[in-house]
């Protein structure tokens, strides 16, 4: 099998007056070669984390222990001299809140051929490389938005920019983080098919974080679903969709406009004091016993897909 | 672009109007018979009392007896019209004074100011690049206690150690480069240590802003981020600050100037206060003023070539 | 669906600790409270400077003038024979007086004009912004040197020329800090209210800005004493009997090679009474404005 990551175990704590926050907790999950790996939560639930661990981008306050294997090698413990090689070459990343993410003294283009430079394209060539990465993206205009400063692009095109930096390094995982949030109508609808196209046309290993479901099931192949820092469900996009297990999963499901958005009751616990039993308890329709004192493991049902529910552990 | 340059430029001379309509009036209104103080300084010593006579005889020699209005727009015509009027003690056109005293003060200040933003700026780098660091905290004390000092005592310092105790420097004089070291120092050491303390601030601010965190994610060399994307987006700040030290600067000069004796338009004004050299005092102020509206015009015109996203409006 | 992202709510804890909490983060700056102790040590000497001074600041001794530190005279005596140490704590008085009354003053006219004109907006807020502008063209020496000329020397003249001098750095701040905050949402809802202006602008608008102003207060407090003691350096500003550590050192400066304490001591204080307000100032800022914090933040 042709593995490209690998996370075991991993635990990110960011401590704090208030107390530790445990942002992510025993998160294992493993991606192959040209998969389409989703991370799907509702903010809060400590699925950027997990990106950023990938990318050895988190701060320097968080307390991070497990296990991220990338093609065989272990790239958590690497120092950040050893890990500098990977960035933007092998694993590149679709930041979250892209107007922050540009720099807005520089042009769009110069920006994306940044990362051209950094694969060796000579600069000759970097500007039809530019353009053609961008009509990829769906610009109609890639000249144009080449020399355009961030401030004069709107945000979707903004999100489209880097998304294009991090391709540019042609890189073999990339990371994305939650490359919808924020847009309007429009803007997310261009965005979508734009990762659809790319989906179609690069077939890169792909590890995507969001918040948008749809957008999950267009691209996915995989999904994991987390809350409170933990996966409570894995398997593939159809299964899950067709068939969710876990009541969360349901609920988030049932919520979707054209499933008549019907809201999940309550809130999801804070990060600092978490309950002692399912923290998912307070908010199930059925409230087993077990789950009031018993935090359930995950557990695999029927080889591809796992959960993390006391009502499959008979 | 050119219409905001055309705007800035209208709103400098009404600035400039109003600082002259000021400075007269301030200058006009000192105390004392402005032809009294003359006669004294010119035929008399200043602790005799002058006779009647002699007053108006100064006052009609130098028009000083007209309505005050009239006065001012005298001077104001013959600025535009090129001649900025005598000086009364020189026995000079205040344009010659100008001529001789201008080139000093320009030598002093463009050297204190470039000392100030090369030394500020690195030391500010430095101190971002090791924050929290003995380095940072050497810097940080090193330059509020610099800001801390009146440039009048540093240069009296300078003077006392450089000088009297090591013999390295001369005490004050001009016209060789070892003139120009201790005052260079004492007026730019003000405005280098507020250059490094903002560049620093500036510096730390961006190194947390998301376009660094994703530069290191795209793969960009830690010198690459430094240099074309950090430096770049916390020079801004840094900018407002030079035009403001620039201020302190001039003003610093005309003591420093007085201290060392350096030929300066700063040592003009002071000596012209002391003889109530009324037209010369109006001029060296205007000049001042005028230089540093200058500055900050070249300033803000810089401000809006470096940063795309300034309208103009 | 709940919005609780895991930074903004890192962020809301830190947040909430900064504002909730600037007590906080003062118990963990030992400097500022060390700086803060000083400046109470030296407004209790500034107060007292006559009875903790010990001897006279203005006896002269002409048989044991310029003399190092002795017995007597444990920083030694001037020009004049006068004793230097009692001239420097005398001088403390001197300066603390002008310059604290200079900042109420000039705080008081700056945020009165800076608060209205960036309340009322239009061509009343034009012509006061331009006059603001005017005021901070001129190098702030020089403006000083000529309303000296203007004003003769003297304590309250003093006084006076400075507030003309700085008020308008308090008025331009206050002005941007009561237009940024106009348009907030709280104050738009207090107009919608119809609540007269000034209950919005005193109630409101001014409670939540003030704090960068009291901080330039805080570091004007050390520029006014610079300034002080430049002008009765240059001449202009305290008369001679009166002990001030600028016209110290300008008398000091004929004999700086026989006595040269008499340059370094008076220097040392303005320095020393400065860095303290400077330090103090910034403290104030880090810990009131959260945005300057660099641990809490994700």
């Amino acid at each position: 099998m042709n593995t490209v990551l690998e996370v075991m175990d991993l635990n990110v704590t960011f401590p704090t007056r208030a107390g530790a926050i445990r942002a992510s907790q025993q998160v294992s999950f493993r991606m192959q070669k040209g998969e389409i790996s989703v991370l799907i939560g509702e903010t809060g639930s400590g699925k950027s984390v997990i990106g950023l661990a990938v990318l050895h981008l988190l701060p320097e306050a968080a307390i991070i222990s497990g296990k991220i294997n990338y093609n065989g090698r272990e790239i958590l413990s690497m120092s950040e001299k050893e890990f500098s090689r990977f960035r933007g070459r092998d694993i590149s990343l679709v930041p979250q809140n892209p107007s922050g993410s540009l720099d807005p003294l520089m042009r769009c283009g110069k920006q994306i051929s940044e990362s051209l430079e950094i694969r060796g394209i000579s600069n000759l060539k970097q500007s039809t490389e530019v353009e053609n990465i961008l009509s990829n993206l769906q610009f109609s205009d890639p000249k144009l938005t080449a020399a355009s400063f961030p401030h004069e692009l709107s945000g979707g095109m903004r999100q489209r920019v880097t998304t294009g930096i991090a391709l540019a390094s042609e890189p073999k995982l990339l990371v994305s983080d939650e490359p919808t949030k924020g847009l309007d109508y429009s803007s997310r609808k261009t965005s979508m098919k734009m990762f659809l196209h790319l989906k179609h046309i690069r077939k890169d290993t792909h590890l995507l974080i969001t918040h948008d479901l749809d957008l999950a099931r267009m691209i996915g192949d995989t999904i994991h679903v987390l809350y409170s820092g933990e996966i409570i469900e894995s398997g593939p996009v159809d299964e899950i969709f067709s068939d969710p297990h876990h009541p969360y999963t349901e609920g988030l499901i049932a919520a979707l406009p054209r499933n008549g958005m019907k809201a999940m009751p309550g809130m999801c616990p804070g990060l600092i004091d978490l309950p002692s039993g399912c923290y998912f308890y307070s908010r199930c329709p059925y409230q087993c016993e077990q789950g009031k004192t018993i935090h359930p493991a995950i557990i695999p049902v029927n080889g591809r897909r796992s959960v993390r529910c006391h009502r499959f552990s008979r | 672009m050119h219409q905001y340059i055309v705007m800035r430029t209208g709103y400098l001379i009404l600035t400039l109007f109003i600082a002259s309509v000021f400075t007269f009036c301030v200058v006009n209104a000192i105390p004392g018979e402005p032809a009294e103080v003359l006669a004294k300084h010119l035929f008399l010593g200043l602790e005799e009392s002058a006779p009647p006579e002699l007053i108006a005889e100064v006052s009609a020699r130098y028009d000083l007896n007209k309505p005050l209005i009239e006065q001012y727009s005298e001077w104001i015509r013959g600025i535009l019209s090129g001649n900025l009027g005598n000086s009364i003690i020189y026995n000079k056109s205040v344009g010659k004074l100008l001529e001789l005293y201008l080139p000093p003060t320009i030598l002093l200040t463009s050297f204190a100011m470039t000392f100030a933003i090369i030394t500020g700026i690195a030391l500010g780098i430095a101190s971002a690049l090791h924050q929290n660091k003995t380095a940072d905290h050497l810097i940080r004390f090193i330059t509020i206690f610099s800001i801390s000092m009146p440039s009048f005592w540093v240069a009296v310092m300078l003077i006392l150690i450089f000088s009297l105790w090591l013999n390295l420097t001369p005490v004050a004089g001009y016209g060789e480069p070892k003139y120009i070291i201790l005052p260079l120092i004492a007026l730019g050491l003000h405005s280098m240590a507020s250059i490094a303390r903002i560049m620093r601030t500036s510096m730390l601010d961006t190194m947390e802003k998301p376009f660094i965190i994703f530069s290191k994610a795209k793969g960009l060399s830690r010198k690459k981020i430094l240099f074309s994307h950090a430096f770049k987006n916390a020079f801004l700040p840094v900018l407002t600050v030079i035009g403001m030290s620039f201020g302190s600067l001039l003003a610093g000069s005309v003591i420093i100037e007085t201290i060392f004796t350096w030929p300066g338009i700063g040592a003009l004004l002071m000596k012209a206060i002391s003889a109530r050299d009324l037209v010369v005092i109006e001029s060296t102020i205007m000049v001042i003023v005028f230089m540093f509206l200058i500055v900050n015009f070249v300033i803000d015109i810089l401000y809006h070539v470096i940063d795309p996203r300034i309208t103009y409006e | 669906m709940s919005e609780c992202t895991l930074s903004t709510q890192v962020r809301k804890i830190s947040i909430s600790i900064q504002k909730s909490d600037w007590l906080y983060r003062f118990k963990m700056r030992r400097d500022l409270q060390v700086a803060c102790v000083l400046i109470v040590i030296i407004l209790i000497i500034g107060f007292f400077a006559p009875d903790i001074a010990p001897q006279n600041p203005n006896i002269t001794d002409l048989e044991g003038k310029n003399q190092g530190p002795t017995a007597d005279h444990i920083l030694g005596t001037d020009y004049l024979g006068r004793d230097l140490f009692s001239r420097v704590i005398c001088g403390l008085q001197t300066s603390l007086e002008i310059a604290l009354a200079t900042i109420v003053i000039s705080f008081i006219i700056g945020v009165t004009i800076g608060s209205f004109s960036g309340y009322q907006s239009g061509w009343i807020d034009n012509v006061i912004g331009r006059i603001i502008d005017v005021f901070l063209a001129f190098p702030s020496v020089i403006l000083a040197l000529a309303l000296m000329m203007l004003l003769g020397s003297g304590v309250l003249n003093m006084i006076i020329m400075l507030s003309i001098v700085q008020w308008a750095s308090f008025a331009r701040l206050t002005r941007g800090q009561v237009l940024a905050e106009k348009n907030q949402e709280y104050v738009l809802s207090a107009k919608a209210a119809a609540l007269p202006g000034w209950w919005t602008m005193t109630k409101h608008i001014l409670p939540n800005c003030i704090m960068p102003v009291i901080v330039l207060a805080t570091i004007d407090i050390g520029h006014a004493i610079l300034t002080i003691a430049t002008l009765s350096f240059l001449g202009v500003g305290i008369p001679p009997a009166i002990p001030e550590w600028g016209s110290m050192i300008n008398s000091g400066l004929p004999y700086m090679r026989i006595a040269p304490l008499n340059v370094i001591v008076p220097g040392l204080a303005i320095t020393c009474v400065t860095l303290l307000f400077n330090i103090t100032g910034e403290g104030i800022r880090d810990i009131t404005d959260p945005k300057t914090d660099n641990e809490g933040s994700l």
